[in-house]
């Protein structure tokens, strides 16, 4: 571990002043609804891991002997990299989901559309044909009334 | 008596459509099926027309390409209680005369499906071509000899048209369509080998194909190279998943 060069202070307050901000800014999102819980898990969690810089350096270092690398610094840009990539990965899979989902709402929309459209055809034919038969004889007490008027007038 | 319906997709196909249509409406009439248009937001005068041939048409609010498409005519089959569905283009490539066939092997055999293949012999067909056969672009016809090696090497079936849209099958297919494993975004000898790996019953029979006269419709989108890469790897997937359970 000998040969991994530390990091200056000045760059470890830069990447926790970060983390900071990142938290922030993303706990913002969160709090006005811009940004969904199950969406920010992993920036929650790079935002974490800047701000507690300091406690997990010597993991830091061990990590970057570990993986052969020759500075911590090559080390955060190959785990922010890594990072990146998750989420790209996890948007792909997400896009992926919505476009499931918007096809079939699509379909779903597109097939009540037309039985809406099938309905509406039918009414409107049986609307006309009630309006095109003549009005029913009326019946019982109303057709003997009817009946009577017409005796009287013809006499 | 069994209920048929014949599907047509369609996007901006105005010019090809009144040559299509009476032709497909006398086919159906003969075999007793009933057709339904899917229009993918056509922008030109698709759906004036479908509706002037009185053919009930589905519309999409919005262009989805030519899979949701063909899958929208699944789902409203599927709906309608149809037990047979026959899929023809609406960009005039596929002679409709070759409907009453497909269905004739569909009902008469033990198939689950028919597709109808252009590379096969045409000695027995009943009736004549109209015009000049189509058996693709020189890209496209290369693209299809590679699906057919991919296949014969991962099924050891050899189907002549893996590509071939002019195709039928039956209710317990129809189920299949509609659910998951149906890949909407450019369906082709992708789904070929999923019905095969599914234990499907799968026949080709000759038919006729024509050369489209214009260049666009749901296949426009599609860059030939990107369509072979796609259909590659898309087979390869097909390949390593599980079977789907069927409940139809």
């Amino acid at each position: 571990m000998g040969n991994v060069d530390m990091l200056p202070d000045n760059q470890k307050i830069f990447i926790i002043l970060t983390g900071c901000l990142l938290l922030v800014v993303v706990v913002e999102l969160i709090r006005r609804r811009k940004m969904l819980e199950q969406y920010s898990a992993i920036w929650l969690f790079i935002s974490l891991c800047a701000v507690g810089f300091i406690w997990i350096y010597p993991l830091l270092v061990r990590l970057t002997h570990l993986i052969g690398a020759g500075y911590t610094t090559s080390t955060i840009l190959f785990c922010g990299l890594f990072a990146v990539i998750l989420l790209t990965l996890q948007l792909s899979v997400k896009i992926s989901e919505f476009a499931f989902h918007i096809k079939d709402m699509i379909q779903e929309l597109t097939l009540l559309a037309h039985k809406v459209d099938q309905l509406s055809q039918r009414l409107e034919s049986l609307e006309r044909r009630r309006q095109s038969e003549p009005l029913l004889e009326p019946t019982g007490q109303g057709r003997e009334e009817k009946k009577a008027n017409s005796r009287k007038k013809r006499a | 008596m069994d209920k048929v319906l014949i599907i047509i997709p369609v996007h901006n196909e105005a010019d090809h459509l009144p040559d299509l249509l009476p032709k497909v409406l006398k086919e159906a009439k003969k075999v007793g099926a009933d057709v339904v248009a899917i229009n993918d937001a056509s922008t030109d005068d698709s759906l004036r027309c479908l509706t002037s041939y009185g053919i009930s048409t589905l519309t999409h609010p919005c262009q989805m390409g030519y899979g949701v498409t063909i899958q929208t005519g699944y789902k409203y089959a599927l709906a309608n209680h149809y037990d047979y569905l026959i899929q023809i283009d609406g960009d005039g490539q596929h002679d409709p005369r070759c409907v009453s066939l497909i269905l004739a092997k569909l009902t008469r055999s033990a198939a689950d499906v028919v597709i109808g293949s252009r590379f096969m012999s045409k000695a027995k067909m009943p009736f004549h071509p109209r015009e000049s056969l189509y058996h693709g672009t020189p890209i496209r016809r290369i693209g299809i000899y590679l699906f057919r090696f991919i296949l014969l090497c991962l099924s050891f079936r050899k189907i002549t048209d893996p590509t071939s849209g002019f195709i039928g099958f039956n209710r317990r297919v129809l189920h299949f369509m509609c659910g998951k494993g149906f890949p909407f975004d450019y369906p082709d000898a992708d789904v070929v080998l999923t019905l095969l790996r599914n234990d499907f019953a799968l026949l080709e029979i000759p038919v006729y194909m024509y050369p489209k006269t214009k260049r666009y419709g749901l296949h426009r989108g599609c860059k030939p190279i990107w369509y072979v890469i796609k259909v590659s790897i898309s087979l390869v997937i097909a390949f390593l998943r599980d079977k789907e359970v069927c409940d139809g």
